[in-house]
């Protein structure tokens, strides 16, 4: 394929929906209103298009390159670990040179390479159905253009975070998700909660950011460039810099780490994402479930080649990871709003995908499986969660708005479709033999076994981990259909908010709730046991083919007991017996309390962090106004002071000035006097 | 280009003069649209200037220019593209006073700043100045024509002359046209700054008359001053106290903290205009003039004492004015606090002392004026329509003004620093130089990236989210709250278009400004590495002001 059409091709991808999402925001409001979907949905299908091709024809096309310069061989590495790691096929189209100070140069172009590749046609396909569906959710909404302006707006911008070349390219657009998901969360900005929901979920990342940004500055610094070839191709590179400075890369993992954790919700960062299903529920089911929440992910995969010289930010990335996959499913154990079950879950998973990560740090062979098995995790959760998101959306379009578990009930001859498909997103996500969250779980969960069994020294670190995953396994299976019974199951409810007779999903949502839920069935098993994903996958920079691929048959039969335990356990607590969860709760009630108020999270950040801010803020408004603008004043004040006494002197009585003059020629007088 | 400067400093100036000479039979309509008229041509020759500075400069760097740079020690001098100078008078035999004026990149950026401002100024007063038009537009268009003279002045006396000049017009803006305690606002502002001022003038008396006594013959002139002083460097202690006092003035102007407490009342009390023009360009005058006097006559002390004590101040400027703006319940001193944080971020950049620092803090200093003015503008159309500009009486307001709030989501994004607008690369590069320099004052400042998000996404969420709020109307109904109007469109959009602009195209900009960083850095670089901050621990001693030999000069930059 010639370079002029991968060009065409790739510039398409992003171009498409920022075409779209200009078109919207210009001619939406007046000229296209209810119509306002069309630029999007053929924008985002050019777009899915174009990734297709990129990842099926153009990549198997490109040559692979040795990016390593020759100095790595002469420096006396491994000669064929060299060839294996230095090879990269990727594609590149330059537009312009964005900024250059002193001798950095930062542009703006595109390039794409295998992992990039697999994210955008996940990214590009979800967001088509999403989209679809959105249409038909959105359809009476007055903000209609508005909606699709935005999601738009975020596909061009999600399409450019994974195509940018460089980490300042990579940060401008990891801002400008952010921005798109500020905008849709606060879509209904009339009601507080959203707006304060908006609000958090900002400032939340820029606390992420701030480290994203430290560590930008320290590789400009150290590597002197922030090109991903620069910086991550070169492993001669990153072995100098760290022997010139040792310990800077550990620096600039943790750093880096921390923007992931902001962006993809990790503990304790995490507070943002369930308050963020405040927005619509298709841009839950999009950007807070598929797509932009992994950002964080594809960032540490991308920066494979640097955490493996961090086994301390490894062990990070997995500790927190753990942490927040156990905090997040327990705390889903115990709510009642759907969509925040989903969410808590979410979070969860991408805790399951950090778990993952940081395997690398058993050992240098577990890198690949471990960058593997988490961005396989990535790639199966965004279909069956944006499933569920979407079916949720669609029991919340049928339930008039309201989203409380405790509300309705025996929804299932109600609402087939829907039903349904939430069964095979639900079992998906359980990990239910053969559907799609089966195969990539069981990808981490082999993963983390080996590495338990791996570097002596961090054995018991690995060890904890793994049964952490278990348990969360089994968790999520029982959250997942302890939702799925309260919903579908039990005797039919409707709150009064739905009216007499629910509807089903119109025509246009429950496409792409059925195009998802095949996905959500068969992905996995088309990809997974293949090996397609991972071949493909491992074609990026820092990974290595691996040649010995076979199935854990142990694991699996483990995982799969797990997931039916998990299902039957929700079936006798919410069908067989419903009086059960009741009593439990009572008798531990406060661990009931803890997982209900989601571990106080929130009231922790606010007694830690936001009140003593802003106690501090109304302490600096009073030092500025009595401390500072005092001294200013005071000072002000001198001149006046110093004119004031002289200026009773002049009284304008004579008799006085005839007192001043005779003291004065008495005093002359006596000075004559003493002094002669 | 010479020829548009004057008419650019001269239309102000006529159209000043001429609403002062007819003020008692101008109306409020005629006045403004005269002064329409003025500051659009100002505006348009402003524009044109930039346009044909860049293609010439752009051209000049590909003749191979940049090479040149480096070779010549005229390079190490801080020198105007284009120049005139005018023999003014003679003192003390053959001494020589002149009228220097120039442009080089920054200062054609700063004009068109200025110009495009006061154009939006005369705008937003359109409805808001009933009493004694002519007189305000007259003061606006004198303020103008000051701060075009000071960017165009290469010259130490014209600098002064015209820095001084702006006091005036806004000194009267703010006790005529202001809020209720525009008295007590207006004197604070003139007598707090003034006095910065008054110590700056001594401090460069001194350097004037210090460099006239050993032989050079125009001491004013700030090429010829800068270029003197690189061979015959001052000593360090005396470096560094002329540095102090010069830098007084600039320190109130910026304003540093802790000298920013007459900035939050100026702003409060100023009518709409005032508060652009004051911050849009006026707190410019402060960094710029650290840009172009302090920095290249002291380097040795900029680094000395500059880059940690400044450095420091910047930081906690970043910090202090973020925490103050979150706790405002008035939104335009919210505003007001949050210029206190953006002005720590461009000096935070400029005592980086690096071409990195330097650049973005020039760009700082055109963002800010960009997102602050129009942010401005903003607060001043919310207050034209309820009067009252706290928080805590407005809501909702999205629901009822859609235009005025998307216009204000998007220029907060900007303020924020959200990449893809302008913001972003000037707050960049200035934590990056900071970075390169200290490690400890760059983290510190980059957690004024985060507070700044929190208190102005506060502010758009109090104001414009939530349930809607409106405050009883006293001379209007409710239903005749209108968003906003073709006029304040045409006042907001080239705002925030550039806005826009220079977040996509910075290279465009930073092509103009840096090549006349370069100069500073080339000085800069003489020092560097060899004058210790005060608290490095350091011996004191070890640190001579000599600067290092010429071949060391030639090196462009350390790494």
């Amino acid at each position: 394929m010639s370079d002029d059409i991968q060009h065409v091709v790739l510039w398409l991808i992003p171009a498409a929906p920022l075409i779209s999402a200009i078109i919207t925001a210009l001619l939406g409001p007046k000229l296209l209103r209810y119509k306002s979907h069309l630029p999007c949905w053929s924008a985002i299908a050019v777009s899915f298009v174009c990734s297709m091709i990129l990842l099926l024809k153009v990549l198997p096309s490109v040559e692979p390159t040795l990016v390593t310069t020759g100095q790595a061989a002469t420096k006396g590495m491994d000669p064929d670990a060299l060839a294996a790691t230095a090879k990269v096929s990727q594609v590149v189209a330059s537009g312009y040179e964005w900024f250059s100070v002193g001798s950095m140069q930062v542009n703006v172009e595109l390039r794409a390479d295998s992992i990039t590749a697999i994210m955008l046609c996940m990214v590009t396909g979800v967001s088509l159905l999403v989209s679809m569906f959105g249409s038909g959710y959105m359809s009476h909404d007055p903000g209609y253009p508005r909606f699709f302006a935005a999601v738009s707006m975020f596909v061009f911008s999600m399409c450019m975070l994974l195509l940018s070349g460089s980490f300042a390219l990579l940060f401008v657009f990891w801002e400008a998700v952010g921005l798109c998901s500020y905008l849709l969360i606060g879509f209904w900005f009339q009601k507080p909660s959203a707006a304060a929901a908006a609000k958090k979920a900002f400032v939340v990342n820029r606390i992420g950011d701030f480290g994203l940004i430290m560590g930008i500055f320290l590789i400009w610094m150290n590597f002197g460039s922030l090109d991903f070839i620069k910086v991550l191709g070169d492993s001669a590179r990153i072995a100098a810099v760290e022997s010139a400075n040792p310990g800077i890369i550990q620096l600039i993992c943790f750093c880096l780490f921390l923007g992931a954790m902001g962006k993809s919700a990790q503990f304790p960062l995490q507070v943002w994402l369930p308050d963020a299903m405040e927005g619509p529920t298709p841009v839950s089911a999009l950007i807070h479930a598929a797509t932009m929440v992994t950002a964080g992910i594809y960032l540490v995969a991308r920066c494979t080649p640097l955490f493996v010289l961090a086994p301390l930010a490894q062990l990070t990335v997995s500790g927190i990871g753990a942490a927040t996959a156990a905090i997040a499913a327990l705390t889903a154990l115990t709510q009642t709003d759907l969509k925040r079950v989903l969410a808590y879950s979410t979070v969860s998973q991408l805790g399951f995908m950090f778990m993952a990560l940081g395997c690398g740090a058993a050992g240098a062979e577990l890198v690949t499986p471990a960058v593997t098995a988490g961005m396989f995790h990535l790639f199966t959760h965004a279909f069956f969660k944006a499933l569920l998101f979407l079916a949720a959306g669609s029991v919340m379009h049928a339930m008039g708005d309201v989203i409380d578990m405790r509300r309705f009930s025996g929804l299932k001859h109600a609402l087939p479709i829907t039903h349904w498909t939430f069964l095979v997103g639900a079992a998906a996500l359980a990990g239910v033999p053969l559907l799609a969250g089966f195969w990539s779980k069981d990808d981490i969960l082999a993963v983390l076994a080996a590495a338990s069994r791996g570097k002596e020294e961090y054995r018991v670190f690995f060890g904890v981990i793994r049964v952490v995953a278990v348990a969360a396994a089994f968790l999520t299976a029982f959250y997942t259909f302890r939702a799925y019974f309260m919903t579908f199951w039990g005797p039919e409810k409707f709150p009064e908010e739905a009216g007499h007779h629910p509807h089903e999903a119109t025509t246009i949502m429950a496409w792409p709730l059925r195009i998802l839920a095949f996905c959500a069935a068969l992905i996995g098993l088309a990809v997974g046991p293949t090996h397609l994903f991972a071949n493909r996958l491992q074609q990026t920079m820092g990974l290595t083919p691996v040649t010995d691929q076979h199935l854990h048959w142990d694991i699996m039969a483990v995982s799969s007991v797990i997931a039916i335990a998990g299902i039957g356990f929700a079936w006798m607590l919410y069908v067989a017996s419903p009086k059960i969860p009741a009593a439990i709760a009572t008798t531990m009630k406060p661990l009931y309390l803890l997982s209900q108020g989601k571990f106080f999270l929130d009231e922790v950040l606010y007694w830690v962090v936001v009140a003593p801010l802003n106690g501090l803020a109304m302490l600096c408004t009073v030092i500025d106004r009595c401390l500072i603008d005092g001294i200013v004043d005071s000072l002000g004040t001198i001149p006046k002071a110093m004119s004031d006494y002289p200026r009773k002197l002049h009284s304008g009585v004579v008799s006085s000035y005839a007192g001043f003059m005779w003291a004065g020629f008495v005093t002359a007088v006596v000075l004559v006097l003493v002094m002669f | 280009m010479i020829a548009l400067l004057f008419i650019s400093l001269i239309i102000p100036a006529a159209t000043a003069t001429l609403l002062m000479l007819f003020r008692s039979s101008v109306t409020q309509s005629n006045a403004r649209w005269i002064a329409c008229l003025g500051s659009a041509a100002t505006m348009l020759f402003a524009v044109l200037l930039l346009v044909q500075y860049r293609a010439t400069a752009v051209n000049h760097m590909e003749t191979g220019a940049t090479a040149a740079v480096s070779s010549a020690p005229e390079g190490a001098s801080v020198r105007p593209k284009a120049e005139v100078r005018y023999p003014w008078m003679k003192i003390a035999g053959n001494v020589e006073l002149e009228m220097y004026f120039g442009v080089d990149g920054i200062s054609v950026s700063m004009i068109a700043l200025t110009a495009l401002l006061s154009f939006c100024c005369v705008l937003i007063s359109w409805e808001a100045i009933k009493d004694r038009a002519s007189e305000f537009y007259a003061a606006l268009m004198i303020l103008e024509t000051g701060l075009i003279g000071v960017f165009c002045s290469f010259d130490l006396v014209l600098f002064y002359v015209f820095f001084e000049l702006t006091l005036i017009p806004l000194f009267f803006m703010i006790a005529i046209w202001g809020g209720s305690e525009r008295r007590r606002a207006a004197v604070k502002f003139f007598l707090y700054t003034f006095a910065g001022s008054v110590v700056t003038l001594s401090g460069l008396i001194f350097v004037v008359l210090y460099a006239a006594g050993r032989g050079l013959t125009n001491p004013t002139s700030l090429p010829a001053l800068s270029g003197w002083l690189t061979f015959h460097p001052l000593p360090l202690s005396l470096q560094v106290t002329l540095f102090v006092a010069v830098a007084a003035g600039f320190l109130i102007k910026v304003p540093v903290f802790p000298f920013h407490t007459w900035l939050p009342l100026a702003h409060v009390e100023a009518p709409t205009a005032g508060s652009v023009l004051l911050a849009g360009v006026l707190l410019k005058l402060g960094s710029y003039g650290f840009l172009r006097i302090c920095i290249p006559l002291f380097p040795a002390a900029s680094f000395q004492v500059g880059l940690p004590i400044i450095g420091l101040l910047s930081v906690i400027g970043i910090i202090y004015g973020s925490l103050c703006a979150l706790a405002q319940r008035d939104i335009k001193k919210l505003v007001a606090y949050s210029s206190v944080a953006h002005l720590g971020f461009c000096m935070l950049g400029m005592f980086a002392l690096n071409v990195e620092g330097l650049t973005g803090s020039v760009l700082q200093m055109i963002n800010h004026g960009l997102s602050t003015g129009a942010l401005f503008l903003l607060v001043g159309m919310v207050y034209e329509r309820y009067h009252t500009r706290m928080m805590d009486d407005l809501g909702g307001l999205a629901a009822r003004l859609p235009k005025i709030a998307i216009t204000m989501v998007f220029v907060s994004m900007a303020s924020i620093g959200l990449p893809g607008l302008n913001g972003f690369v000037g707050e960049f590069l200035s934590l990056y130089g900071m970075f390169k320099a200290n490690m400890l004052y760059s983290a510190l400042g980059t957690i004024g990236v985060i507070l700044g998000a929190w208190y102005l996404l506060t502010a758009v969420q109090k104001v414009f989210f939530g349930t809607l709020r409106e405050p009883l109307q006293g001379d209007h109904g409710d239903d005749e709250v209108s968003d906003m109007n073709a006029r304040e469109f045409v006042a907001v959009a080239p705002l925030a278009a550039l806005c826009l602009w220079i977040g996509i195209f910075p290279g465009s900009l930073i092509q103009i400004i840096e090549p006349d960083i370069k100069p500073v850095v080339f000085i800069l670089d003489s020092y560097r590495n060899q004058v210790q901050p005060i608290w490095s621990g350091a011996d004191m001693k070890v640190a001579t002001v000599a600067p290092a030999n010429t071949e060391s000069r030639r090196s462009d930059r350390p790494n």
